[in-house]
């Protein structure tokens, strides 16, 4: 029979696909019957001109025969396809209950997949919206002797760079910047960016109005000028069409609008409001500004050169710079300058845990396929005798598993399409109401590929749920009319029991990765990251340099509006920091004066921060030794420092105080004497250990930017309207940027992990539902298959109750037992994948483990218990009768 | 005529009973068949195209199979062959094309003179 079926499918496929061969063919073959007849009418004795009209006339019309012929084809193929698809739709609508359960299972696995492939295929496969996306890279640097990778180019680096390397041909470097537009009295901070007008050709971003600044307006001095978002544009500017030519105040100095363009390297993930070009004053590029980082560079390469000849030819680049200035890359410290795909900065590490979600609802999809599967099995039992006895009609059984296949495609179809909307609301809702600046949503949405990856996970999964009933209930058609119809057969029985062990096995994983994944968030959660975070108000201000270029102002402004602030009623105490833990950070060696460092050894990294007097206080972290820093510490006094516990077990390993120790790094240039020691803090990530962090006195050195950190007695964000007023009154200008709570920020740091750990929680949840239909179904159909011997066991006495849950836990709890058996193992497999991501919970934690088993058990209980109820309240009499 | 005859679901028409009787003797083309049609009826006349059309549509239902081969005067020609299904059908088309046949005797038997 074999032989039968790969016919079947060939002549399928030619009458599909074949057209053009099936026509030549055919026109073949008419022209050898032709000919063959004339030739024996040319043997007979008829003169050839005869014999060709005679033989045309023996044959027929040739033309209308070859089309009759070729019809006979799509006929046969549209015939059949047709009328399956017809029957089926009539066989579904006849059971709604059954249709409406088995699409709908399977809508929601084909949504949940579908709407996380769409995040995938925007992020992972098409994470950059540009043209020739494979010739973009990063270009970063790294010193192996400190172990830094990733790290950005000094100015000065930027230009080598431009001048010595061949691979690429645009290079632009990037850099984030604090911009305000300064209107008096309607100041507001905008998210910007300082680019290369490099990078409007490299990206060909075409302006809506106006047209990008040039490489010339780079030059500082020459550098107002100014390429606005189009948000921006309708938003403030009520989308002015003369907008291009005219000006704005950003930190209060006058910049010429070049250009109103639509948004570019917003994968940061971050929308723009504004791009200027990047310049840098003569100061920053002097030749001792070679360890000032902060650029970030991309380049996109020369058609045709790779990505290993770009780091070649960077590598040549860098053997260029130590010779050139071997003071600042001296051999020791490893320097090299690298270049990666910049796919992969905004791919980063979603990338797993993306896959992970993958991994998730491919589990999910298959719990469904089981759960359909079983569906179709129980409904195909009931229609066994209907198919038989089309079988003895003289249906071949090719013919019924196709009209069964063509059914579960009809199914499965359906559920597509309701899978697609789904997958649209659930990314829809994602972008309203999901964490915002977690992913960059702009790109993600319902495309021709995700349609495609839908098309095709419904088609697959109507094979696989659909393929083996449609084997097994026509395998020995024959026989059922024979056979009384009630027993099914022991390898049906057996199928649907393995298929509940699968989506038992399958929801235990699942819900086993959710329960370790929500174990550790509330462990993070709870994770105590050095400072008190509640009721503590956090926000950015920046001095523009205009009007605040001496330090001396700077300083004078900081301690003036410090004061105003404490005055607030229900302010506790109020300070800042130009890094606060939660916000962006950044990185600077340290070392204790005359203490020999050894050059080979890798060098720590801390975190630099300058305060203001009070800012322990204000987030609550204790002083273990000497002092915090006072008013009294000026620009004109001894420049003091305070390290954390961390640092100073790293820095004075053997008990010695720290006290009175001079350190040099943290502060660039400056000698520092330590005053205190106060406890260490996380400053990035709960879940890691905290890093070393160095304080220096922002009332003796200070920046333009500061985030300040208000205590309050009640709610922070109360106060706001009174630190506006306060802030208007100092200087109107100055917008108050991003104000929120300092709870908002550390929660904010762990959307993601929330994200997926909801997800995960999610999709367990709904693999235990589906697992519990699957079992409900199963146990009401050995039920069903038993009623005439627990009829007849309840008529000769015998309890119903302990009847059915005699059968009920024979057939039914037995899968359960395996399915869970083999979970457990599965899950712990799974988990060793997911360890990396668990904060002080093992992959083997049994707490989880053991709530997860007891909650499928309840399940499987209570679905036993309420099908034992519904069985036993049936009468024998009834029962028996059936038959 | 633009409609090609559908074929009955479980009775195949006597042309394609025909055919298939043929074929159960082995594996022959087109005009092969027409010839032997020809040959063995004067009768049951057959217009030679419209084998084509019944020959496609068994092929195209999985009754038969065909192939290119050479023919005996070494031409081109497509052979055509039963499927295991083809066979199995010719045998249950024989059985009853002979039912049907013995049952038309029987109505009519009492008339013949």
């Amino acid at each position: 029979m074999v032989q039968q079926w790969w016919i079947d499918i060939r002549v399928r496929l030619a009458a599909l696909f074949g057209r053009q061969k099936l026509h030549a063919r055919t026109d073949e073959e008419l022209q050898f019957h032709l000919m063959s007849l004339q030739q024996r009418l040319i043997d007979s004795g008829v003169p050839p001109a005869e014999a060709r009209m005679q033989a045309r006339r023996q044959f027929g019309n040739v033309a209308l025969v070859r089309e009759r012929t070729l019809d006979s084809w799509r006929y046969a193929f549209m015939e059949t396809f047709v009328q399956d698809f017809r029957y089926s739709l009539r066989a579904l609508r006849k059971r709604p209950g059954f249709a409406a359960t088995a699409i709908l299972t399977l809508a929601i696995a084909i949504g949940a997949s579908t709407a996380i492939f769409s995040v995938f295929d925007a992020l992972v496969l098409r994470p950059l919206p540009y043209r020739d996306p494979e010739q973009l890279v990063r270009i970063t640097e790294s010193y192996k002797q400190f172990d830094i990778t990733g790290m950005q180019l000094a100015a000065l680096e930027l230009d080598d760079v431009r001048a010595l390397a061949r691979s690429f041909s645009h290079i632009a470097g990037i850099r984030r910047g604090d911009f305000a537009l300064t209107a008096r009295g309607a100041a507001e901070a905008v998210p910007g960016l300082r680019v290369s007008a490099s990078i409007f050709p490299m990206l060909d971003v075409k302006p809506i109005l106006g047209s990008p600044f040039r490489t010339e307006d780079e030059e500082y001095g020459k550098h107002r000028v100014v390429v606005i978002s189009e948000g921006l544009w309708r938003r403030r500017f009520g989308a002015d069409p003369n907008i291009v030519g005219t000006s704005i105040d950003i930190n209060r100095e006058s910049y010429r609008i070049a250009a109103v363009s639509r948004q570019f390297l917003d994968h940061i993930p971050t929308a723009w409001d504004l791009w200027v070009p990047l310049s840098f004053q003569p100061a920053e590029k002097a030749p001792t500004t070679r360890g000032n980082k902060g650029v970030d560079v991309v380049g996109r390469l020369k058609p045709g050169v790779t990505l290993a000849a770009a780091t070649q030819d960077l590598a040549a680049v860098t053997s260029r710079l130590s010779a050139l200035y071997p003071e600042a890359y001296s051999a020791r410290v490893g320097f090299s300058l690298d270049a990666a795909a910049l796919a992969s900065m905004v791919t980063g590490n979603l990338r797993q845990a993306l896959l992970f979600l993958l991994a998730a609802v491919g589990v999910l999809m298959l719990i469904a396929c089981a759960n359909v599967s079983n569906l179709l099995i129980a409904r195909a039992s009931a229609r066994r005798k209907e198919m038989s006895i089309r079988a003895a009609l003289g249906a071949a059984r090719g013919r019924v598993v196709g009209q069964l296949m063509t059914e579960s495609l009809v199914i499965a179809g359906i559920a597509g399409v309701l899978g697609v909307a789904l997958a649209s609301v659930f990314v829809k809702l994602f972008e309203l109401h999901g964490p915002s600046g977690l992913v960059p949503v702009a790109g993600v949405g319902i495309n021709a590929w995700v349609v495609a990856f839908a098309i095709g996970v419904s088609f697959v999964a109507s094979i696989v749920f659909g393929l083996i009933p449609a084997l097994t209930t026509t395998a020995g058609l024959n026989d059922v009319l024979r056979e009384s119809a009630r027993g099914a057969t022991g390898g049906r029985r057996r199928f649907r029991q393995s298929m509940v062990a699968l989506q038992v096995a399958a929801s235990l994983v699942l819900l086993i990765c959710a329960g370790l994944l929500t174990r550790s968030f509330l462990r993070v959660q709870q994770a105590d990251p050095g400072f008190d975070a509640s009721n503590v108000l956090t926000f950015e201000l920046l001095l523009p340099v205009a009007h605040y270029g001496e330090p001396e102002r700077r300083i004078a402004f900081y301690e003036a509006f410090q004061a105003r602030l404490q005055a607030i009623p229900g302010v506790v105490s109020a300070a800042a920091s130009d890094r606060i833990p939660f916000g962006p950070q950044g990185g600077q060696g340290l070392r204790v004066v005359g203490r020999p460092v050894d050059p080979d050894a890798p060098q720590p990294q801390v975190r630099p921060a300058r305060i203001l007097p009070g800012y322990f206080e204000s987030l609550g972290m204790p002083l273990r030794r000497g002092r915090a820093f006072t008013s009294g510490d000026t620009v004109g006094t001894t420049p003091v420092a305070i390290i954390d516990e961390a640092a100073a077990r790293r820095f004075f390993p053997d008990g010695e105080d720290p006290i009175g120790s001079q350190i040099t790094g943290g502060e660039p240039g400056v000698t520092a004497t330590i005053v205190g020691v106060v406890g260490a803090v996380k400053r990035r990530d709960p879940s890691t250990a905290p890093e070393m962090s160095v304080y220096h006195a922002a009332t003796q050195r200070a920046g333009n930017a500061m985030t300040f950190t208000v205590k309050t007695a009640t709610d922070p964000l109360a106060t706001i309207p009174a630190i506006r007023h306060e802030l208007a009154q100092l200087d109107p200008f100055l917008p108050l940027t991003r104000p929120v709570t300092m709870e908002q920020r550390v929660s904010d740091s762990l959307a993601r992990q929330r994200l997926s750990m909801q997800l995960m929680v999610f999709f367990g949840l709904a693999a235990l539902l589906l697992a519990a239909t699957g079992l409900y179904g199963v146990l009401s159909y050995v039920v069903n298959q038993r009623r005439r011997e627990v009829a007849i066991r309840v008529a000769v006495g015998a309890q119903p109750r302990q009847v059915i849950e005699l059968v009920v836990a024979k057939q039914g709890l037995l899968p359960v037992a395996l399915g869970i058996a083999a979970g457990l193992a599965a899950a712990m497999a799974a988990a060793r994948l997911l360890a990396a991501r668990l904060y002080e919970v093992s992959p083997i934690d049994p707490v989880v483990y053991a709530s997860v088993t007891g909650l499928m058990v309840l399940t499987a209980i209570t679905a036993t218990v309420v099908l034992a109820r519904r069985a036993a309240t049936v009468s024998p009499v009834i029962a028996l009768r059936e038959e | 005529m633009g409609r090609p005859q559908r074929p009955a679901k479980d009775a195949l028409g006597t042309l394609d009973l025909l055919i298939l009787s043929r074929l159960a003797q082995g594996a022959m083309h087109g005009f092969g068949i027409a010839d032997y049609l020809h040959q063995v009826s004067d009768v049951l006349h057959v217009e030679e195209g419209s084998l084509y059309p019944a020959l496609h549509r068994l092929e195209s239902h999985g009754f038969v199979d065909s192939e290119w081969r050479t023919s005996e005067n070494n031409r081109r020609a497509r052979f055509y062959k039963l499927t295991p299904r083809g066979r199995k059908q010719v045998a249950v088309e024989i059985s009853n094309w002979r039912r049907l046949v013995e049952a038309v005797n029987r109505v009519i038997d009492p008339v013949t003179p």
